[in-house]
């Protein structure tokens, strides 16, 4: 079944289409919810309000893209919703941020296996763990993020580069896995 | 460099997916269903309303909220040979027959009916369980030999505290019983009354399904709900429709000091933060000589302060409080709080 035919089972009402639809994304936009949060209930209940809206809007979709991508910006913007005003309170933990990543912290994270990176990324402070995400992980540039979260370019451009900082600090620890339920 | 990052980060964590709970699809799938449920979700209030006046004891009910909790009820019902007797008695039961729960094992039992006339029917409905020829209780005892799990089974051990849904066709093959495991949650067990058939299909109303025989559910929301059990047995389908409240007890807590000193600490007065399931109508706080410092409708919290904008001193107030539960029964409370600063 296309992507298509599902939205369009979905629109009808159609509750197995729903549940189709749930069983073949919500594990990955678990994982996507996840990386903006440190607990697993508010990831839990992004990922939620998140298929809440998906159904709801579900005709907003004009097939410009695939599904999944849609859906997957539904996510984002739910998550950041959740966490507008954490993330624009900028920073709490001192570090030195003139550290660039090297060759050596790319292998670093080449090495960590995806739940501890996972894991890792969630326990940033979430004002960098936010811009972290949307920069490096979803493509967005600083301009678009900037205005996202209402805080200015430049704002975006610091915590993207502090959160790098931090990362690095952290790839010479190592991960704690224990340090989150999940 | 920015590039190489996003592009490990990619490789990592793009395709990755996380193991979702299996209870989230719950809440997500009853949003999913279009706006039949938004007409349902409007009409239970009045549902609920015209039901429950002609059944609930609320008070009775109301006055063991505090006593018991839910470990201490599994326990009880194991423990006490009483309660589990209905249980052990034969399935051929000739008629309606009526077990009377005795208050000092402290049994409130309430019977929820989906037919009125069998409501009124019962004199004395949130003391009594009613055992019908093919009734919940005696279903349970035949289902036990055939669950699955230990754990399963503990759980049909009627707890004193279950409330019974039975169907309306009484003495029936048709028709199944809908228990609420326990007052202060959203848990049903279903149970059919023919164990016989040889396919079940439950659908809970809440855009959940089961084919188990009896399967256990838990209702994200408080409501009425319409399930369905469709049982196949030698190739003909026999469809149940039923109508469930599911409306566990309000609990209403209140707390006993707090301090508006501007800490961000329990700076306020709020009774809405601990209590569950329940709906304030007034909330009026007076000081020490009677005069009424704040009032809201809705439980909105008091930050201390008078109505003329004054901060109001340390001291005891008094607090009125009326609400309704999700019954629309009325539950007061009222008493003392110190205000510290």
């Amino acid at each position: 079944m296309t992507d298509r035919e599902l939205a369009n089972r979905c629109l009808t009402g159609d509750r197995s289409a729903h549940e189709t639809l749930w069983k073949q994304h919500s594990g990955k936009m678990y994982t996507v919810c996840k990386r903006y949060f440190d607990r697993n209930e508010d990831a839990q209940d992004a990922l939620q309000e998140g298929f809440i809206r998906v159904f709801k809007h579900l005709n907003q979709w004009q097939g410009e893209g695939p599904l999944g991508a849609w859906i997957r910006k539904v996510m984002i913007n739910t998550s950041l919703n959740m966490i507008k005003g954490e993330a624009r309170k900028g920073i709490h933990v001192q570090i030195d941020p003139s550290n660039e990543l090297t060759e050596n912290d790319f292998d670093a994270i080449g090495r960590l296996n995806e739940d501890d990176l996972l894991n890792l990324i969630r326990q940033m402070p979430v004002g960098y763990r936010t811009v972290f995400n949307l920069f490096a992980l979803e493509g967005y540039s600083h301009l678009e993020i900037a205005d996202m979260l209402s805080v200015s370019e430049n704002t975006s451009k610091t915590q993207y580069h502090k959160a790098k900082g931090w990362l690095k600090s952290r790839l010479t620890q190592p991960v704690k896995n224990n340090a989150l339920d999940g | 460099m920015d590039e190489k990052l996003r592009h490990i980060l990619k490789e990592k964590l793009d395709s990755h997916e996380s193991a979702v709970p299996g209870h989230l699809w719950e809440k997500v799938s009853t949003h999913a269903g279009g706006s039949s449920m938004g007409v349902l979700s409007q009409a239970k209030w009045f549902i609920a309303a015209a039901i429950s006046a002609g059944i609930i004891g609320l008070a009775v009910w109301l006055a063991e909220e505090q006593k018991t909790e839910d470990t201490s009820i599994r326990t009880e019902s194991t423990t006490q040979p009483n309660t589990s007797q209905p249980v052990e008695q034969p399935t051929e039961k000739p008629e309606l027959g009526e077990t009377k729960t005795s208050a000092s094992a402290s049994v409130i039992t309430e019977t929820i009916k989906a037919s009125p006339h069998t409501v009124s029917a019962n004199p004395n409905p949130e003391t009594t369980v009613r055992l019908q020829p093919t009734s919940a209780a005696e279903t349970m005892g035949q289902t036990t030999t055939t669950t699955e799990t230990p754990a399963a089974s503990s759980v049909i051990t009627p707890a004193p505290e279950a409330s019974t849904a039975n169907a309306h066709s009484v003495g029936k093959d048709d028709s199944f019983s809908a228990v609420q495991i326990n007052r202060f949650d959203l848990a049903f067990f279903f149970i059919p009354t023919n164990p016989k058939a040889e396919q079940y299909r439950w659908e809970f109303g809440d855009g959940e399904h089961s084919n188990e025989m009896s399967p256990q559910h838990t209702y994200n929301e408080p409501g009425v709900y319409d399930v369905r059990l469709q049982a196949t047995a030698k190739d003909e389908t026999t469809t149940i429709n039923q109508t469930i409240e599911c409306f566990p007890v309000s609990q209403l807590h209140v707390p006993t000091i707090f301090t508006p000193n501007g800490d961000g600490k329990n700076d306020l007065f709020d009774i809405l933060s601990l209590s569950k399931f329940i709906e304030v109508k007034e909330f009026r706080v007076f000081d020490e000589k009677g005069n009424l410092v704040f009032s809201s409708e809705n439980g909105e919290a008091w930050n201390g302060v008078t109505p003329n904008g004054i901060d109001a001193p340390e001291g005891n107030y008094l607090y009125q409080i009326q609400a309704r539960d999700l019954r629309q029964q009325p539950v007061e409370k009222s008493g003392f709080i110190y205000l510290r600063r």
